[in-house]
């Protein structure tokens, strides 16, 4: 299946989890942000939001595209599980474990890519704004953090609605 | 006690009736399509049911209830593919005791082959080994991917017999004469 044949199925969960996640890890964020940097300017938090927003939506069709196809193909584990006194949740542990691995390992080329030239460029941005060089590299290392944070989180949550969803 | 009475599921052609009492152990025959396998799903709650009941003790098999029942059942499918990365067969071994209903099994699988490294035959006996390893009350067994001899068919009877001293009822799937032998009722689908 190609990654852009996307389904309805599949995109509601995606949208629902994405944007939940964005919103908590953008809160979380801008609280942090807000905390350690006297003056953090409010507006510095937009392209941070982007960020969060167009990883998680990256990271999250991937994986609900590998735990669809994970699900459709392999549905045999999940009901010899079942069968065997499995809870609906550990039944799918198995396939959560798979989306995790597989999505973590096709995301970590691309986040590596953000690391090195977006947020570089970033901060750039921020020491020219008035942060210390420090400052800077904590405040890379936090958006980095929030960003697989909340992919991680975005992907799971996406995994388990469609799993509700579709029970 | 596992009871279906007048139960109507798709593809069967006419209602089921059985009663499999601790102890004992009855075979659904009949040939590829005849519905043997949905019947397991069907007591598994799995598959709905289009008419009839199943009632386990006495008490109904819903399909909300259904998960309380399956807490103590086993239930050998005919084939299983694991999910890749997860392939050994250690692997499968950890994914079924690792339940919560199973914690308290102490049993240390050290294959470390891959699952499909097995042939179907080895594999279909390892999952019956690593279910019946479990304590429950209700077997539901599938029918075997091919047919068996040798050491594999007495590895297998061998373990029906096991499972039967031990009181546990046994509803299985099966075409093979020297399995039925074993049953005390052999149902014919048609």
């Amino acid at each position: 299946m190609k990654i852009s044949s996307i389904n309805s199925r599949l995109l509601l969960p995606l949208c629902v989890a994405s944007c939940l996640m964005v919103a908590v890890t953008g809160m979380i964020d801008y609280l942090v942000f807000r905390w350690v940097f006297d003056g953090f300017n409010p507006l510095m938090m937009v392209p941070v939001l982007l960020l969060l927003a167009d990883e998680s939506f990256v990271v999250g069709r991937t994986g609900m595209l590998i735990h669809y196809h994970t699900r459709h193909t392999q549905e045999g584990l999940r009901e010899f599980l079942m069968g065997n006194g499995a809870k609906q949740f550990e039944a799918l542990l198995p396939y959560y474990r798979r989306v995790i691995g597989r999505s973590l390992l096709l995301s970590a080329w691309r986040w590596l890519l953000i690391m090195l030239i977006m947020l570089f460029a970033l901060c750039f941005v921020l020491l020219f704004g008035g942060l210390s060089f420090v400052q800077a590299l904590w405040l890379l290392l936090g958006i980095m953090l929030s960003v697989i944070c909340c992919s991680v989180l975005s992907l799971l949550c996406s995994a388990f609605l469609y799993d509700r969803l579709n029970r | 006690m596992l009871e279906l009475h007048d139960v109507m599921v798709k593809p069967l052609q006419q209602t089921l009736s059985l009663t499999v009492d601790g102890g004992q152990m009855v075979c659904l025959s009949g040939p590829k399509g005849a519905g043997k396998t949905t019947v397991l799903r069907a007591v598994l709650g799995l598959q709905p049911i289009a008419g009839g009941y199943i009632s386990i003790d006495g008490e109904l098999l819903t399909p909300l209830s259904a998960s309380y029942f399956r807490k103590d059942m086993g239930y050998v499918p005919t084939r299983l593919v694991p999910i890749p990365g997860q392939e050994r067969v250690a692997d499968v071994s950890r994914m079924l005791f690792g339940l919560s209903e199973n914690q308290h099994v102490k049993t240390e699988e050290t294959d470390d082959r891959l699952w499909h490294e097995l042939t179907l035959t080895e594999q279909y006996l390892k999952l019956l080994t690593l279910v019946t390893q479990q304590k429950r009350r209700l077997f539901l067994i599938d029918e075997p991917p091919m047919a068996l001899e040798g050491v594999a068919l007495n590895a297998m009877l061998d373990c029906l017999r096991e499972l039967m001293a031990s009181g546990a009822s046994v509803l299985m799937a099966n075409n093979l004469l020297s399995i039925s032998y074993l049953a005390n009722n052999v149902i014919l689908l048609k």
